[in-house]
């Protein structure tokens, strides 16, 4: 009886035991998980904090503004809580959090981390201003096990107009002419960075060419012969050439990876693994007799392409094809968020006769027409294709990266297609009916603004028009009418006064009329506009009161 | 024998739930019944009816079935797994049995890496979606790998397998 009852104790001890276990397990496993992150440091968190400089009064930074980038250990985090951060008030309150463009506080309660990104960065703005208060505010984060570095927000010093001296720049009429990308103001706001991996798929890249040296390595294809080794060195030149008072500019300082465009899903594999934030496809899977050969849709690139978590960039072809069509261009056709499919424009601003284009399918425009840069062997020259149109956008999305490290590949394509220089010609060739813009996509200027299209009630002509920065005032003495692309609203100005900026050939309202009444009616926009730089000189010089004259076709109010 | 029962259940009773939740095995089922169905159907043939995602479906939209004239390698098969299969770890080489039926696998390519028998199991990177992976036949034939190609497809848990295509590359 008594050995019975000490059997029924064990039994009950052990499935007391057993039940323990299981309630506990879960507990006990994330515990040591969690023990495992207070400690570890990624290779990527190591490289951060080899670039660390412990910050001091003498420098010169932001009197209430700290940036905060957290361990790789905690990118498992889906939001911040304020009171993760109660340190901080030891110093001062915190007015708010900056993360990915939106502005957090108290009252959030929370910072709302986005999925799958790594090293989560943000700016904690303080309520009280001081540079001491900032570096205690440091020193205090720095403490945190969670916090990777904690800096002052440093005011750089900008070399503001900034020109290239590189002999053959005057040639590179695609970075800042009329139609280039306006990359000599972008250029203001940031040159790139080594840190930016791109790659760039292409069969061979001169790798030791004196412009490219030290920017290109091999990635999954080493070099074996000098196949198509052209093709690849003019590509990676316009994408991220030296600016060492030699030869040509690239877009963007940058480190770019040669990836094989023949083993397309090893080179995407690679380009994830190896944290490869943009590829450049100069390329098309065909073979280029017309667009009745290009290849058909393929799953395994579409599955990897989908599998990618960077920004994809691809030449729309040149065969003067519409994409939207029956012949669908692979890659630049795959219908996924991170592609940027790039047609070409040339010097004058038109689509280039050969560039496949789409309304649907083709993003945007570049200039690909008589594109000077890097050539094997040291050598330089100019081709034409789409092929050069796709590295302008690739070098623009490296410098918004190199600016904005924590932007997703989805926001950097965003950031492109919403800042475009909006042009007639392109209308209906292309999503964004516009010519890539590096300067606006890196300062997010257009997309602060509505677009808007401005004629004359006398004439019925339109004239294009985007938001800019530099300014001309105007008084109309006559009424306009006002169509405003961002949610279509037709718009009549009966105020009559307008601040009106010229950019180059293009007008631009910077301030939308004070008074207007929305009207229900269709704009007779159907045609090309033309203009030149010549006439746009001489509207500089006179007033814009009566007279606004584009030539004899266009003559707005 | 009765004590030697009673600690025989405690370790039982102890072990097994510890070992679940320490990861051992080759799947981590969660709660979705769902999953339940799919795995007994790893590496058979037949219509399982396992549910397609719309990503499933649109990858099967655009599927073209491989034939001979085509221009592919003769020895390489790429395989796109169902999403209904994502919870999946690992892959054994004993689920691509099938396979041998025509050829001997000489590796699979997963993720910048390659796998063999003697590995037993390809490892799925964690988050990983519509696992893919490539096999690597030890036969060169363009028929073997149409075959290869048909058997593969006969598995539930295969979207599609399809030839390594050799597309001509133009250079825009």
């Amino acid at each position: 009886m008594k050995k019975n009852n000490i059997q029924t104790k064990i039994l009950v001890i052990n499935v007391v035991t057993f039940v323990l276990a299981i309630m506990l397990m879960p507990i006990l496993s994330n515990s040591v998980r969690a023990e495992a992150r207070e400690t570890e440091l990624s290779a990527e968190d190591i490289k951060t904090l080899s670039y660390y400089q412990e910050p001091t009064l003498d420098m010169r930074f932001e009197d209430n503004e700290v940036w905060v980038i957290l361990k790789s250990a905690y990118d498992y985090l889906t939001e911040l809580k304020f009171s993760d951060l109660k340190i901080v008030e030891d110093v001062s309150s915190i007015d708010h959090i900056w993360y990915e463009l939106k502005e957090y506080t108290y009252e959030d309660r929370t910072v709302p981390f986005k999925k799958g990104y790594t090293n989560y960065q943000f700016k904690i703005v303080l309520e009280k201003h001081g540079k001491e208060k900032v570096l205690a505010v440091c020193k205090l984060l720095q403490t945190l096990d969670m916090v990777l570095v904690a800096e002052p927000n440093y005011i750089y010093d900008i070399d503001l107009d900034y020109k290239p001296n590189d002999g053959g720049y005057f040639a590179q009429w695609g970075l800042n002419d009329t139609y280039g990308i306006k990359a000599e103001q972008a250029w203001d706001v940031t040159r790139g960075s080594a840190n930016v991996k791109v790659g760039i798929m292409e069969y061979n890249i001169d790798v030791d060419h004196v412009d490219l040296n030290g920017r290109v390595y091999y990635g999954n294809l080493t070099h074996t012969d000098d196949i198509e080794i052209d093709h690849g060195t003019h590509v990676a030149g316009i994408i991220g050439a030296i600016h060492n008072d030699y030869g040509v500019a690239g877009v963007a300082n940058c480190t770019m990876y040669l990836l094989s465009c023949s083993n397309f899903v090893e080179s995407l594999k690679y380009a994830k693994e190896n944290d490869i934030k943009i590829i450049n496809a100069s390329f098309e899977f065909g073979s280029g007799d017309g667009p009745e050969t290009y290849a058909a849709y393929n799953s395994g690139h579409y599955n990897a392409l989908k599998d990618y978590s960077g920004l994809f960039i691809a030449s729309a072809g040149n065969d003067d094809n519409d994409n939207d069509g029956e012949y669908h261009h692979y890659p630049s056709d795959y219908d996924l968020p991170n592609i940027i499919s790039v047609g070409s424009i040339d010097k004058n601003g038109e689509k280039s006769n050969f560039s496949n284009y789409g309304a649907a399918s083709v993003d945007v425009f570049a200039p690909g027409s008589s594109i000077y840069s890097t050539l094997s062997d040291n050598g330089y020259g100019l081709l034409w294709g789409t092929s050069m149109a796709a590295p302008h956008a690739t070098g623009v999305a490296a410098l918004i990266y190199s600016k904005f490290p924590s932007l997703s590949s989805n926001a950097i394509k965003t950031r492109i297609l919403d800042n475009v220089t909006k042009v007639l010609s392109l209308n209906g060739y292309c999503v964004t009916g516009g010519i890539l813009n590096a300067y606006a996509a890196l300062t997010n200027a257009y997309h602060e603004h509505s677009y808007s299209y401005i004629y004359s009630s006398k004439t019925q002509h339109e004239a294009f028009c985007a938001c800019g920065d530099s300014s001309l005032k105007s008084h109309y003495s006559d009424r306009a009418h006002v169509y405003t692309m961002n949610g279509h609203q037709y718009a009549t100005c009966l105020a009559c006064e307008w601040t009106i900026c010229i950019d180059d050939t293009f007008i631009q309202i910077l301030k939308n009329p004070v008074d207007y009444e929305l009207l229900d009616f269709d704009l007779p926009f159907d045609s090309d506009l033309i203009y030149s730089e010549d006439e746009l000189l001489y509207l500089k010089e006179h007033d814009w009161g009566d007279k606004f004259i584009f030539n004899d076709d266009y003559a707005v109010a | 024998m009765k004590r030697l029962l009673i600690i025989f259940l405690s370790v039982v009773l102890i072990a097994v739930p510890t070992l679940s939740l320490t990861g051992c095995g080759n799947t981590d089922r969660g709660d979705n019944n769902a999953l339940d169905d799919t795995i007994d159907n790893i590496g058979k043939p037949g219509e399982y009816n396992t549910e397609l995602s719309e990503e499933d479906q649109y990858i099967l939209d655009h599927y073209i079935e491989p034939t001979l004239d085509m221009n592919f390698y003769d020895n390489e098969v790429w395989v796109i797994l169902k999403s209904a299969y994502d919870y999946l770890t690992e892959l054994k080489f004993s689920d691509l049995k099938i396979v041998e039926e025509v050829s001997p696998i000489s590796h699979i390519w997963y993720n910048l890496e390659e796998y063999t028998y003697e590995d037993g199991a390809v490892p799925f990177k964690e988050g990983d979606t519509q696992h893919m992976f490539k096999i690597t036949l030890e036969e060169h034939s363009k028929e073997k790998v149409v075959d290869v190609c048909k058997l593969l497809q006969s598995l539930d848990m295969v979207l599609v397998a399809d030839p390594n295509y050799i597309y001509d590359i133009t250079l825009c």
